[in-house]
């Protein structure tokens, strides 16, 4: 996680919290599905609540990284300062709202995660075009493995979806979403090892 | 007109370094000026912040504008979160 605050240590713009946030929610998020999933038979435990609705906070921490990290000016610092707290004060409410009466969260589950899933895909497309074009700018190699990553992510999504939408039992569409998630994030952390361990050639003599 | 963000210290120092990195490789004796007109800074403000290095020990003195071991290792961190962000599709540009 260090190497994911480094952008915002170093430039002090808060728009890039949502880097650390966003994947420190995510890490999270998938931590609570394993454990969830632990059971061999499917059910709806509070714990698949929580994975489920700390996704699309991940995403969208994500997703408006990437948006406000183009225009760096007073006006979107601004709005940017303005989205994270109202994104806050959302995932507070919401966990206060599931604390108090959980009986309500836990009806539907599989209808609200088809939204959920829907709306972390969109997200995921916006990270994958906006990482795409980043790359097509700067025409370098090393930048191709992030869009990469971010689309595994979505795909790994859109297969969860389909798990959701069909027969919790087969389990195919299921652990494929998972090895593409787990595939993803492995393209991370390989993206911030060749960064801060892999290129000793930039070193000083 | 957009008024362009404030930039911190620590991407200042970073800009700088780097600036007086390539200068020194190009020539023996670096020109101010010319480091002001890529710092994009005010001439005043960027004695303060040449001062600001030598006092960090970053570079060696305001004569030969050296950078320090410190100096070189800030750099490198410097270049490597840059190229971290740039990896990652979120450097601004």
């Amino acid at each position: 996680m260090w190497f994911l605050i480094k952008p915002y240590q170093t430039t002090r713009e808060n728009r890039y919290l949502g880097l650390p946030i966003g994947f420190g929610f995510l890490g999270a998020s998938y931590g609570l599905s394993a454990f969830a999933h632990s059971d061999p038979v499917f059910s709806v435990s509070p714990l698949m609540w929580f994975q489920l609705l700390a996704r699309p906070f991940a995403f969208a921490f994500l997703a408006f990284t990437y948006y406000f990290s183009k225009k760096p000016s007073k006006n979107t610092r601004l709005i940017w300062d303005i989205t994270l707290s109202v994104m806050i004060v959302a995932l507070t409410s919401l966990f206060i709202l599931f604390l108090v009466s959980p009986g309500l969260a836990l009806d539907n589950y599989r209808l609200l995660s088809i939204y959920i899933r829907s709306f972390n895909i969109v997200c995921l497309v916006y990270i994958t075009i906006h990482t795409i074009r980043s790359h097509l700018k700067t025409q370098d190699s090393k930048t191709i493995l992030t869009p990469f990553g971010y689309l595994l992510l979505g795909i790994g999504q859109y297969s969860l979806l389909i798990w959701n939408v069909g027969d919790v039992n087969d389990k195919f569409p299921f652990y494929g979403g998972l090895a593409l998630r787990w595939t993803g994030l492995v393209l991370f952390l390989l993206i911030a090892y060749r960064t801060f361990y892999g290129s000793k050639k930039r070193s000083f003599e | 007109m957009k008024k362009k963000a404030r930039r911190n210290k620590m991407k200042i120092y970073g800009e700088l370094l780097s600036i007086l990195k390539a200068e020194k490789s190009n020539t023996d004796k670096i020109v101010l000026i010319h480091v002001q007109s890529k710092m994009n800074a005010p001439f005043d403000r960027l004695k303060s912040y040449i001062s600001d290095l030598e006092d960090l020990n970053l570079i060696e003195d305001q004569m030969s504008y050296n950078l320090t071991q410190k100096g070189k290792e800030f750099l490198d961190e410097y270049k490597k979160i840059l190229d971290f962000m740039e990896r990652m599709g979120i450097a601004d540009r």
